[in-house]
């Protein structure tokens, strides 16, 4: 079955129907396809949005322990199984931050630094690498609604319409809060590298 | 000089193809750790001992009848213990005396008037 979203944009049949019905029957076969499936996502979700690789193994774990022992109760409201995954995600990463909310720098991990070039250009590297910290702290202060669009659209590539549908929303509503989320983070980081260089002249 | 109504928004979006260029170089997909996705996926998929369906085969039945018969046996013989303990108990404390007629006593004879 061929579902359409708004505007006409055509989306693909759900092949994870079968697997599903399977799976919510006991079939740790069948989760474990939608596992392999989805995982790469969840992962990647979890990690920009806690900036550490333990912590994303760890909640991704959960995640999908979750979601086996409520499979059974899953049920097909023509939103995509990830929708459901990324909403259990969603929780669980809110809840870690309620947890670690004494925590007041996340530190990022060594393996976001992976330009080739560091060892032949240091300087360039740790400039890039300071730049890129910078915008994923700021990315990291957005809404989590914000958050989760940004990483849906530059890490996995996803249409408005996908994003959408995973989201709640309609495919305009992804686009207007795109916009809005990228002029709201151009402003923050103009506002932080006016701030890092006014504490810069004050230390010399 | 004429004022350039488009200028403005033509700036937003040169801004906003900045931004997106910026987070493209920054949001890159993270590959996990290959021995995190299989330890996972083992514990995932691995069905515990319980839920293997036990198939009760013929001998298995003689063995819990006898099993079973001889639980009861003992669950008998430790019931007929337990009441003789508690009886010889209540005996030396010598409740019991108090609550029996006595064996071979005669009854009272009538009085005698002179």
């Amino acid at each position: 079955m061929i579902r359409t979203a708004s505007k006409g944009a055509v989306l693909p049949d759900n092949q994870d129907e079968s697997l599903l019905i399977r799976a919510g029957q006991g079939d740790s076969e069948a989760f474990g396809v939608l596992y392999e499936r989805y995982m790469g996502r969840i992962y990647n979700y979890i990690y920009y949005r806690t900036g550490s690789q333990l912590d994303a193994e760890d909640l991704t774990a959960r995640v999908f322990f979750r979601a086996m022992h409520h499979i059974q109760n899953y049920q097909d409201r023509g939103l995509p199984f990830s929708a459901w995954l990324y909403r259990i995600a969603h929780n669980l990463v809110a809840n870690w931050h309620r947890d670690n909310s004494r925590r007041k720098e996340i530190p990022l991990d060594d393996c976001l630094l992976t330009y080739s070039y560091q060892d032949a250009y240091p300087e360039a590297a740790l400039v890039q690498n300071e730049e890129r910290e910078r915008l994923l702290r700021l990315l990291r202060k957005l809404p989590a609604e914000r958050q989760q669009l940004l990483i849906l659209k530059f890490v996995e590539h996803l249409s408005n319409a996908e994003i959408g549908q995973i989201m709640g929303r309609t495919e305009g509503a992804v686009k207007s809060l795109y916009h809005r989320t990228l002029l709201s983070l151009r402003d923050e980081l103009k506002e932080l590298i006016a701030r890092e260089g006014s504490n810069t002249e004050d230390l010399m | 000089m004429k004022a350039q109504p488009n200028e403005g928004v033509a700036n937003r979006n040169l801004e906003i193809q900045k931004m997106e260029a910026q987070l493209q170089a920054v949001l890159k997909p993270v590959v996990p750790r290959p021995e995190f996705v299989m330890d996972l996926k083992r514990r995932l998929t691995n069905k515990p001992e319980a839920s293997v369906p036990i198939k009760i085969q013929e001998h298995d039945i003689l063995q819990y009848g006898l099993l079973t018969a001889a639980g009861l046996l003992s669950g008998t013989l430790l019931l007929i213990f337990g009441v003789k303990a508690v009886v010889s108990l209540l005996n030396s404390l010598g409740v019991l005396q108090n609550l029996k007629p006595e064996i071979g006593s005669k009854p009272n004879p009538p009085m005698q008037t002179a």
